[in-house]
């Protein structure tokens, strides 16, 4: 093992209030190669990726850099180390040109006059460097999608870089703009520049990296040599792991009946050309990675946005969904990912809460306190919701607590289609486990259930069949019997069925 | 936590409220009189001399409190209002320059039943049962308003006019003034501006009109406005344009002296107020006002007798 | 049933409570005069003059809830109350027709403003701010800068419904705060204004009518500031297009310091009766001080300040 050169991580660990990130992480990443990064949603590949650019501090660990320890205490630490990052969400100032984004907060000046034409330069001359046909001067919100990605590695190259890390770099970018961009970062690597690159794509890791490293729920996996592994092998490595066995059965399609039908739908650039079905009783699990569309979907059925294509059928009738209320009306009902965010009422008490979509959609003039107050108290102990009786605020219940609210909220209007957005996400694991009873309840109940979903044992222990997604487009379809971690996560990450 | 702090605030107004019989700052002595003064507004300059004067002549008798109480600009229903509170707070007495005397004339009859008594100063309310007006006679200055420009224009040139709509003084003012000039026909007023009372505007006002009207002769006034600052005469060339205001408050006077103004009408601003003070504590002692209008007269101001009268103004605001 | 100490209106209360204590010591007279201050006289002339910030009030304290905010109210008061002189003084309509007409034109810049916010998405600080001048500047083309003499025709010492013309405001100002009052806690449409000014997302979400529940509040608070305005108009005796200026301001400060928050969701009819009445006895009392008359704005800019202060932390203390 080489000591001295590259970058080692050492035992770095980091905690979000009781979630752990990262676990005592340690690897080498050696200087001069393309380094990979892999790991599901949640693996802690972007906590790292904090820490190095010194966003965020780690708990405990250290970084070293050809052999000498690294204090990342402020983003501007990170620069002045040569560290360089490219983001994922575009970091571009619109209102500048391209050398102004080059130098932005990083401005060269005299006596606190800004010197333009020094910063001009400098940019020609990188851009010439790494072949980017653009212009200093030219304004940055001219510029396409994948110029200004480029635009974000020369930025990160600006000053003496000599590590530079990408973060989902080619996310919004065509094959051309991928290869484009590629060319580029080749032309670093011989250079000498260390190269960090994460992302989820596995053709693109095996294209460019030298070696990868996996992640896994916050730990150390492994690090394999490119030209020693196959892709199967680091898919395995990203997700391998014990999964609680699934106890019920899965759904039988005797008779079966759609409860959901859609046809075509598109609404660009989010998704395009959805078809799928859910039937009576049945749970269909939507997996797919971050990006893929999954979201946008089910509120697009859900009325919330206009779809520019294709139809929505509930129970064989087609329904014009034009709000969320046309929506309700028809019997869908959404339980939004954020559930605190868009689904919680904290001025109104848990009562309220509970009973307003089931009192909306039946309609009436008046609040019925008596009857509410008796409907509110039975989903309270139905669902097992630890609050101080029903005529309190939100505020002092805990978030599992909150988020149960919301979810039997909804299920309280017995609808015909529930759609549920990463309905666990945040949960802890007793109330996960609840909550999944609970879905596998108003499916047995005859409801068509459709769960997105990133939470790759969640989906396999749900579904009784599982839709991937990825990037917009539906990548195939699995039957929950059959399915394998390895077999979903292969159609996530890799183009065309598998 | 919040019924501790309500448990303490209760706790608190209860022990205030019970050492009651202390209220104020007045000590016990000799019953105190309460005046009530009102004034058109609260943001008129000139009234602060009126203020002055009252407080001035409740400090000579000793045992007189003056409350000085009005809407923050001129707002009718506002005066009426306070004018309402004086009666239900039971002052000893009114003294009030009404921004429309006829809209008061019920509630100052209200006042004077319930046994206050209420005079009126520089507006009145003519139609009312008000013991005493004091003011200048609104007619006759504007008349005197009228010749001086007769005078200076040599009888003919074009003017124009600036008022504000609505306060009865003002309007008897304007008649004055137009009777006198009908009687120049070489004279022809071009416009009549109503600035609603707002020194702003009337400083507006007279720059748009020095550029639309360019051999305007002179611009009369019906009240200070265009005295009270700097800006309004800015526009004016002294040379072409003669101005004949009333009310002499700074910086008219320096104005007058720089050329700017032509003549100033003045009131008897420290009158106002101490006259007033002394009718009512008159009144209260049982001695009726000789009379119900008492003209204060008018004070012409040109550049011959400036001098004069900034002496005598300064003698008055030391208080001697 | 939530503790009645714990209710906002409860604090609103106590307050002004405190308030008429405090002057009721402060003002206490010498000897054997009459109180100034704590007078039937005295209070029923507070309540006939905060009656009319009062109904705007109701208006704009349910705007307010919903997560909005209304600026037009003292304009659409001056066009509603210039619209009915009009009609009254020189189109010799008998009176009751007169004020009704004058309320539909409250109704007009209500529907107007809802427009504006729902069907073509201003925020509702812009759109309110333009119908306040758009009404404003209608009341002054109407009347031309010219008055409507309402006191002329009506007959003298009017006495409607047999009642004292000082009582009218105060007894409109009680039905409609009762009325709404609830309307806004027994009624679904109520907690549905609540629930889209708590959390508009997930109102949404939860299928209510946001389009229309948004629309309903800003007509009301429109109508019932033309109530505010013909009232007005009646108890001046005239229809002039400057009535009303700056009134929004006090209006809104009114709701809040009665427990409406900005920010939405908060806030309720009665507690904004109660902060005009709190507003209203300050108006009266302080000038009553040697040398407060000037205090005013200012201690109802503190008093404003410390309340809705005392009110956040409150608030975060719950959290």
């Amino acid at each position: 093992m080489p000591s001295t050169a590259g970058l080692q991580f050492r035992d770095v660990s980091r905690s979000f209030g009781a979630v752990r990130a990262l676990r005592g992480v340690s690897f080498d990443v050696v200087e001069g190669e393309a380094h990979g990064l892999m790991g599901e949603n949640g693996a802690g590949k972007s906590t790292l990726l904090k820490i190095l650019a010194g966003i965020v501090q780690p708990d405990a660990g250290e970084i070293h850099w050809r052999g000498e320890r690294l204090h990342l205490g402020s983003p501007r630490d990170a620069l002045e180390r040569g560290i360089g990052m490219v983001y994922q969400e575009m970091l571009c100032f619109e209102n500048l040109t391209v050398a102004g984004n080059i130098f932005a907060g990083r401005e060269i000046t005299r006596g606190g006059r800004l010197r333009h034409a020094e910063m001009r330069e400098r940019t020609r001359a990188l851009l010439d460097e790494l072949h980017i046909p653009i212009s200093p001067d030219a304004p940055a919100d001219s510029l396409s999608t994948a110029y200004r990605q480029l635009l974000q590695v020369a930025r990160a190259l600006a000053f003496e870089c000599r590590i530079l890390v990408l973060d989902e770099p080619t996310t919004s970018l065509t094959d051309a703009e991928t290869d484009h961009l590629f060319a580029v970062l080749e032309r670093l690597k011989a250079r000498g520049t260390t190269l960090l690159y994460v992302s989820h794509r596995l053709p693109e890791v095996f294209r460019l990296c030298d070696r990868i490293t996996v992640l896994r729920d916050g730990a150390y996996v492994e690090t394999c040599a490119r030209r020693d592994v196959t892709p199967d092998h680091v898919v395995r490595a990203m997700v391998g792991r014990d999964l609680p066995p699934r106890t019920s059965a899965f759904y039988a399609a005797r008779d079966p009946r759609p409860a959901l039908a859609v046809d075509g739908l598109g609404r660009r650039p989010r998704f395009t050309n959805i078809s799928l079905t859910v039937n009576e009783g049945e749970i269909v699990a939507l997996f797919g990675l971050v990006g893929s569309g999954r979201s946008e979907l089910l509120e697009t059925i859900f009325g919330l946005y206009r779809p520019e294509a294709g139809r929505v059928r509930v129970g064989g009738r087609e329904i014009h969904v034009s709000s969320p209320r046309a929506a309700v009306a028809a019997g869908i009902t959404l339980v939004p990912e954020e559930r605190q965010r868009q689904g919680l009422f904290f001025n109104l008490t848990v009562r309220h809460n509970l009973v307003l979509p089931d009192r909306t959609l039946r309609g009436g003039l008046l609040v019925r306190t008596a009857e509410e107050r008796r409907a509110a108290q039975t989903l309270v102990d139905t669902w097992r919701i630890k609050t101080a009786g029903v005529e309190v605020p939100p505020d002092s219940l805990s978030g599992g607590n909150q988020q149960k609210i919301v979810v039997a909220k909804w299920l309280a209007t017995s609808p015909k289609v529930i759609l549920l957005d990463e309905p666990t996400k945040g949960v802890d694991v007793g109330a996960k486990f609840e909550i999944h009873e609970i879905i596998r309840r108003e499916a047995a109940r005859g409801a068509g259930c459709l769960v997105a979903s990133s939470d790759l044992p969640e989906v396999l222990a749900l579904a009784d069949r599982i839709i991937v997604m990825r990037e917009g487009v539906i990548q195939g379809q699995l039957s929950g019997a059959g399915a394998t971690e390895e077999s979903v996560m292969r159609l996530a990450t890799h183009k065309g069925a598998a | 936590m919040r019924k501790a702090l309500l448990g303490v605030a209760v706790a608190a107004a209860a022990m205030v409220a019970g050492c009651s019989g202390g209220g104020g700052e007045t000590p016990k002595g000799p019953e105190k009189l309460r005046f009530m003064i009102i004034p058109k507004a609260l943001d008129i300059p000139v009234f602060n001399y009126a203020k002055l004067g009252a407080e001035r002549q409740a400090k000579e008798y000793g045992n007189v409190e003056i409350l000085w109480n009005a809407p923050a600009s001129a707002d009718q229903l506002k005066q009426k209002e306070i004018l309402e509170s004086a009666i239900t707070q039971r002052v000893d007495g009114i003294a009030i320059s009404s921004l429309n005397g006829d809209f008061l004339t019920e509630t100052i009859n209200k006042a004077i039943d319930a046994g206050i008594p209420v005079t009126t100063w520089d507006s009145d309310a003519p139609k009312s049962k008000r013991y005493a007006f004091y003011g200048v006679d609104d007619y006759a200055s504007g008349r005197i308003i009228g010749e001086q420009a007769v005078k200076l224009l040599g009888g003919k040139g074009k003017v124009a006019i600036i008022t504000s709509v609505g306060a009865s003084n003002l309007q008897r003012r304007l008649d004055g003034i137009k009777e006198v000039l009908a009687t120049a026909p070489g004279i022809q007023i071009v416009e009549t501006y109503d600035i609603k009372e707002d020194s702003v505007r009337c400083a507006e006002l007279m720059a748009s009109g020095t550029s639309r009207y360019p051999d305007l002769a002179a611009w009369l006034s019906t009240g200070g406005w265009p005295v009270f600052t700097r800006n309004a005469t800015a526009t004016v060339d002294p040379a072409k344009t003669k101005v004949i205001s009333f009310d002499t408050i700074q910086p008219a006077l320096d104005l007058l002296r720089e050329g700017k103004v032509a003549v100033l009408v003045g009131q008897k601003y420290f009158g106002w107020g101490s006259e007033s003070v002394k009718l009512l504590y008159d009144i209260k002692h049982g001695k009726m006002p000789s009379m119900p209008i008492i003209d204060s007269g008018v004070d012409v101001v040109t550049k011959e007798n400036v001098d004069d009268y900034v002496a005598k103004w300064k003698k008055m605001e030391s208080g001697s | 049933m939530k503790k009645l100490w714990h209710l906002r209106e409860f604090s609103t209360v106590v307050i002004l409570l405190l308030e008429i204590l405090f002057f009721t010591w402060w003002l206490w007279p010498e000897g054997s005069r009459p109180h100034p201050f704590f007078n039937a006289g005295n209070f029923l002339l507070i309540l006939k003059y905060s009656s009319i910030y009062g109904i705007a009030a109701v208006g704009a304290a349910i705007v307010i809830i919903s997560g909005g905010i209304d600026l037009a109210p003292g304009a659409v008061m001056a066009l509603a109350g210039v619209v009915g002189a009009q009609l009254f003084v020189v189109g010799g309509w008998p009176l009751a027709p007169a004020m009704a007409a004058g309320v539909l034109v409250g109704f007009a810049s209500g529907l107007l403003t809802s427009g504006l916010i729902v069907a073509i998405r201003l925020p509702p600080f812009i759109a309110t701010l333009g119908v306040m001048g758009i009404t404003r500047g209608l009341a002054f083309i109407i009347t031309e800068g010219q008055y409507f003499d309402v006191s002329s025709r009506l007959v003298g010492g009017w006495r409607p419904f047999g009642l004292p013309a000082d009582w009218v405001a105060p007894i409109i100002l009680l039905v409609l705060a009762v009325i709404f009052q609830i309307l806004m806690t027994a009624f679904q449409w109520g907690r549905s204004v609540f629930a889209v000014g708590g959390n508009e997302t997930a109102a949404l979400f939860s299928g209510i009518a946001v389009p229309w529940v948004k629309t309903s509040v800003y007509v009301i608070s429109g109508a019932l500031a033309a109530v505010s305005g013909i009232v007005l108009v009646l108890v001046q005796g005239q229809g002039k297009a400057d009535l009303a200026t700056g009134y929004e301001l006090d209006i809104i400060a009114s709701s809040v310091v009665g427990g409406a928050s900005l920010a939405g969701g908060r806030g309720s009819v009665i507690g904004a009766v109660l902060g005009t009445l709190i507003f209203g006895v300050l108006r009266n009392a302080l000038p009553q001080i040697p040398g407060a008359t000037f205090y005013d704005r200012l201690i109802v800019g503190l008093v404003v300040i410390v309340i809705v202060v005392v009110d956040q932390l409150l608030l975060k203390k719950r959290a």
